[in-house]
């Protein structure tokens, strides 16, 4: 078949006739390729597009993809341009030498939204947040929220997307959704952005549960200069539940009365020599009081594999890798001392009095730590009390020493000095239970939480007479049961997770900066890619070069590639990295289609075969 | 090959301008090694937005404004020296709304300042992915130009001293023992302290010679900042427009020749200008917005060159200079606004090649939509002066040229955009604000040359669909950054000239609808004709 004939302008706009006149479908060819429908279509499209920026500066990317980018109608718009594109090529069948540029442009289009469309059916973007403490990790999480149920009859799990952040579901206007195999529905009657575990006090008998019942006060910490307003709980029930740390700016601490008086604790000083051939002969030497640590060098493979564990009968143990020891010093349990590494011998013998290490294998791995009384942190705190008259007593601290101390003022705040923080009592109950309360955080922004918060929704149970169970909150990566009568269907709530056939590991995180600033010049995360066949791969995701596997030439022409890119990081600990997994089969598509659109544009315009100049004019 | 094109430069420039003192101390600012002279000319910009600087009592070069306020800054604490641009700040801060310079001690003591700052902190506290308000922004900018004042009043900031051994290490200030004969001396006599540092120079480098920069490269920059070639070329740009265009209809020939030859030495500057910034920097000279406006103007002139080269018409130049000069005079009018300053790269952007092609490639086409832009005036100011029909059409034949020459490097931008985020990032395309404005940008032109196909409209709906697509052009270059500030490219955003750029699009609206007022006018006297 000629591809090419030679004709006339007449001849083929007669053919065109011809054919228009004799058959339907021609006519409707001719009708989607028209212009009019391609201007109307270019300048919707635009319109739409312009309005999806304005509508994502004001509110936020996630509206302008749910209302526009990625809603239906959007979608089914752009197939629309795709027929027009289409047809409009088939309006000048048969194809002339001169429809080359025009041609290859227009499917050049269509190409690279199939290619989209690939990309979306077939591939993936989702986030993977990795640390150097942690094994090798096989899931990634993609941004897009999904509510799981457990069918009460099979016990079956299913998962329904649910956007939102989009559209977020109000009392006024909840989300229901049918729970599988049964005629039972779950309502989705609110969303939050921040929610948040609390744990709070609740009095209790102390003749119920001993065990469970403890004192405790429940205080208000304002400071107007930094717009905040905190509700802290501190109780006797545990370690953690006795301090509060303020922002690292100060500690609150509940006490018992027996213990009001201030402890200066005696300086500690002490050498500790000790072979991970021989733990249980450390050499020790104290020059004071002794600190009561046992500390052990545990072996392995290489050195980097070796790691310290410090014993102590009122702390229990603690544990880290001998790499980080010999970084600086680590803080002990207790808060009172610390530990650090003064030489480290992977081959240890002594030589003329000195230690030496004959060789970097680790033969007789040993270890000089020192441990001592930290530095008088002058970090101020407040200590709280309740003597027998059940009255709460308060002591401020600086630099370990006593400041000020009295009766809990009850009707006015109390002045920290520590910026201009106060403090309220709100409660003290000589005898209450700690429970654990999920609360929505509100959006006032003198609220801040001081916990760690997620988003939640609020969901209950519905039977098909309208009854309805408990409204619970469910944590964002959590679950709770719904329950009603005696059904129970367990729900969760969170970003939809997807498996990866391989795992990776973070061996190590840097971000060089630029010369003598804090400004990073790059992220250099260098992982390793482990597929259950055992093969191997260490690659590095910098900035711009994103590290990938399987890896090699024609998986990356043909989008079958996992591609790990930096997504953000964490200033406050640089062992940790978040990363962008993007797995994209659609890509040969985009990319032929591309080079299709360019190659078209440029024969269309300089490429044309001889003819009389065009007509420019006044039309 | 960067060394090469180096050698070239120097060997005209630096024998044209003589290096002083400064120009061979170099320092360490804000990730980069520059010299002093540089570095006080960025200072001065940065801290009153002026370069030199007047007082009241006397006019301040950018070097002596420095090192007074280095070596004697007790004078200047009670001067105004320091910008507060923005009028609602001055209001809300209740000082003289008609000043916009004050001084450290009127700042200092300003009371309303410290609660905005906390304000803004607690603002980006709580809604770290939010952008703050053009009041708390600038607010943030007084407070770091106060932080930079005693920067440099305390010393600070003048890290002049190399790192002993790392090439990226932080160099420190100098010791107190060396400073304080300075001091003294500088206090007797300003001038008495050049040789004393014409002498410290050497010490300094021999400290570290491995990490102090060579002299040919601090001779460079310095000579850069001395040559100012964006002003040599914009003034070559408008003498080589004048000409041509006083050369219609007298002497037309060597009009023409010598206006060419004009307009192509004004580009040269802007060539030199460009490798001196790309020496210098290691990097293309298009990532921040004032670079860019330079180099749109680039990308104009060079279009127009290359369309004058065909055509031999005059109209490209004539188009493309004034949109030339315009954006070269309005980047060198709005130092505070347009940060020419020369800083390392943001590490989204840390990969040349890519860059390179992606960035240079969409730039181009703006200039090409630019000269468009231009040639869609010329032809309507000729359509206004009832110019023939004939020259119309030629002039309408010009302007399609231009557009297609923008569409094509547009799409391939674009493209090739997506090709940079997919490789780096992983995905083609997400629907970022720049991207999507550069794709409605060629969307609108799109329309506009597919309504000619149709025949719906000719070569005055090119002409006017021309100034009129631009402001989707002026949208996705300044408008995503300025007015949206939302999206990945949130490397570029910036603040400021807003009212300018709305004054521009409403003039440019304006004289579109009286050009289509005047087109009706003639299409009815020559339907009446006939």
């Amino acid at each position: 078949m000629n591809l090419f004939p030679q004709l006339t302008a007449a001849e083929h706009q007669r053919l065109v006739q011809e054919r228009k006149a004799g058959s339907f479908v021609w006519q409707v060819i001719h009708a989607l390729g028209s212009l009019h429908l391609a201007v109307i279509l270019l300048l919707t499209i635009a319109l739409a597009c312009a309005v999806a920026t304005f509508t994502e500066s004001s509110f936020s990317t996630r509206i302008a993809q749910h209302y526009i980018y990625k809603a239906p109608w959007f979608i089914g718009w752009l197939a629309v341009l795709c027929l027009n594109l289409m047809c409009v090529t088939l309006t000048r069948w048969p194809w002339q030498q001169k429809h080359w540029g025009f041609i290859i442009t227009h499917y050049g289009i269509i190409l690279l939204l199939i290619g989209a469309v690939i990309g979306r059916m077939a591939g993936f973007e989702g986030f993977m947040t990795i640390s150097t403490d942690q094994p090798a990790q096989g899931r990634v999480l993609i941004q897009e929220s999904t509510v799981q149920m457990q069918s009460p009859v099979s016990g079956n799990i299913y998962g329904t997307p649910l956007p939102v952040e989009a559209v977020p579901p109000q009392p006024k206007r909840p989300r229901l959704l049918a729970v599988p195999e049964t005629d039972y529905k779950i309502e989705i009657n609110d969303y939050a952005e921040q929610v948040m575990t609390r744990m709070e006090l609740e009095p209790v008998s102390p003749a119920i549960d001993p065990a469970l019942a403890a004192a405790g006060v429940q205080l208000t910490l304002r400071s107007a200069m930094m717009q905040q307003e905190l509700p802290i709980t501190l109780s006797a029930h545990n370690q953690a539940q006795r301090q509060h740390d303020l922002f690292g700016l100060a500690k609150l601490e509940w006490i018992e009365a027996t213990q009001s008086a201030p402890v200066q604790p005696k300086p500690v000083r002490e050498s500790q020599m000790v072979f991970s051939l021989n733990p249980t002969q450390p050499i020790t030497e104290s020059s004071a009081a002794p600190s009561g640590w046992r500390v052990e060098l545990r072996g392995g493979a290489q050195a980097r594999d070796f790691e310290v564990i410090a014993r102590s009968s009122v702390y229990g143990e603690v544990r880290w890798p001998l790499v980080q020891v010999l970084q600086g010093a680590m803080a002990l349990p207790g808060g009172q001392l610390e530990l650090k590494a003064i030489g480290f011998w992977p081959h240890f013998v002594m030589r003329s009095g000195q230690p030496v290490t004959l060789s970097a294998e680790p033969l007789n791995p040993a270890l000089l730590v020192q441990i001592y009384s930290a530095p008088a942190s002058t970090k101020p705190s407040l200590r709280l009390y309740a003597d027998s008259q059940g009255q709460v007593h308060y002591q401020l601290l600086r630099a370990g020493l006593i400041q000020q101390q009295g009766l809990m003022p009850t009707n006015a705040p109390l002045v920290l000095g520590w910026a201009d923080w106060q403090a309220s009592l709100t409660t003290y109950l000589p005898s209450a239970q700690l429970v654990s309360k999920v609360v929505k955080v509100t959006t006032d922004p003198a609220r801040e939480p001081t916990g760690e918060s997620r988003p939640g929704i609020r969901a209950a149970l519905l039977n098909h007479q309208g009854e309805r169970g408990e409204p619970q909150w469910i944590l964002s990566g959590s679950s709770q049961n719904l329950r009603l009568g005696e059904t129970v269907v367990p729900v969760g709530f969170g970003l939809r997770t997807l498996p990866l056939p391989f795992q990776v590991k973070l061996e190590e995180f840097t971000v060089p900066r630029y010369e003598g600033t804090d400004t990073p010049s790059n992220y250099i995360s260098r992982l390793r890619f482990q597929d259950p066949n055992g093969n191997t791969l260490e690659d590095e995701a910098k900035m711009n070069e994103p590290a990938m596997f399987p890896g090699g030439l024609w998986r990356s022409a043909l989008g079958l590639n996992y591609k790990f890119s930096q997504a953000s990081w964490n200033p406050q600990n640089l062992r940790e990295t978040t990363l962008q997994i993007l797995y994209d089969p659609g890509w040969p598509c985009k990319w032929v289609g591309s080079l299709m659109i360019c190659c078209g544009i440029f024969t269309l315009f300089y490429l044309k075969p001889k003819r009389a100049p065009a007509k420019l004019g006044n039309g | 090959m960067r060394k090469f094109l180096f050698l070239g430069v120097l060997l005209i420039l630096t024998t044209l301008l003589p290096a002083e003192v400064f120009d061979d101390l170099a320092i360490q600012d804000r990730g980069r090694k520059k010299p002093f002279s540089s570095f006080a000319h960025e200072m001065s910009l940065y801290l009153s937005g002026k370069s030199p600087l007047t007082l009241t009592d006397r006019t301040l070069p950018p070097l002596d404004f420095v090192l007074e306020l280095w070596l004697d800054g007790e004078d200047l604490h009670h001067q105004p020296v320091i910008l507060v641009d923005y009028l609602p700040l001055r209001q809300k801060l209740g000082l003289e709304p008609s000043q916009k310079r004050f001084s450290y001690v009127t700042l200092e003591s300003c009371a309303g300042l410290e609660p905005l700052q906390r304000e803004a902190a607690n603002w980006t506290r709580l809604h770290p992915n939010e952008k703050l308000s053009p009041l708390l922004r600038e607010v943030n900018n007084v407070v770091s130009r106060l932080a930079t004042f005693r920067g440099l009043t305390e010393g600070n900031l003048i890290k002049i001293v190399p790192h002993p051994s790392s090439l990226s290490g932080p160099w420190t200030p100098l010791p107190e023992v060396q400073l304080e004969p300075l001091r003294a001396n500088f206090k007797k006599d300003r001038r008495s302290i050049w040789p004393q540092i014409e002498a410290l120079i050497p010490t300094l480098r021999t400290q570290s010679p491995s990490v102090y920069p060579t002299p040919a490269m601090l001779a460079l920059e310095a000579t850069y900042l001395k040559s100012h070639p964006w002003r040599w070329a914009w003034i070559a740009y408008a003498l080589g427009a004048v000409l041509m265009a006083a050369t219609f209809h007298w002497q037309r020939g060597s009009g023409y020749r010598v206006g060419y030859a004009l307009v192509l030495l004004g580009f040269l500057f802007q060539i030199y200008g460009f490798v001196c910034r790309i020496i210098i920097s290691g990097r293309p000279p298009v990532t921040n917005m004032y670079e860019s406006i330079v180099w749109v103007a680039f990308g104009t002139v060079l279009i127009a060159l290359i369309l004058e080269a065909i055509y031999r018409s005059r109209y490209f130049v004539l188009a493309a200079a004034p949109v030339a000069v315009a954006a070269l005079i309005f980047t060198d009018l709005q130092p505070a606004v347009f940060d020419r300053s020369i800083q390392p790269l943001v590490a989204v952007l840390n990969n040349n090649y890519w860059l390179t092609i992606h960035v240079l490639t969409i730039t181009l086409s703006y200039g090409a939509f630019a000269l468009a832009l231009g040639l869609g005036h010329v032809a309507l100011i000729q359509l206004w002066r009832g110019a023939k029909e004939k020259d119309l059409a030629l002039l309408y034949q010009y302007n399609y040229r231009a557009l297609q020459v923008g569409i094509l490097l547009l799409a391939a931008g674009t493209i090739l955009g997506g090709v940079w985020a997919n490789y780096s990032w992983g995905r083609f395309w997400d629907w970022d604000p720049k991207e999507t404005w550069a794709l409605i940008a060629l969307l609108t032109y799109l329309v506009i040359l597919h309504g000619r196909m149709a025949g719906w409209w000719g070569g005055f709906g090119l002409a006017v669909g021309s100034v009129l697509c631009f402001q989707s052009v002026l949208m996705a270059w300044y408008g995503v950054n300025f007015v949206l500030g939302a999206g990945l490219h949130s490397y570029g955003f910036g603040s400021g000239g807003l009212p300018y750029a709305a004054t521009f699009v409403a003039m440019e609206f304006l004289f579109v609808a009286s050009a289509v007022w005047k087109f009706r006018q003639l299409q009815t006297k020559r339907q009446a004709l006939l």
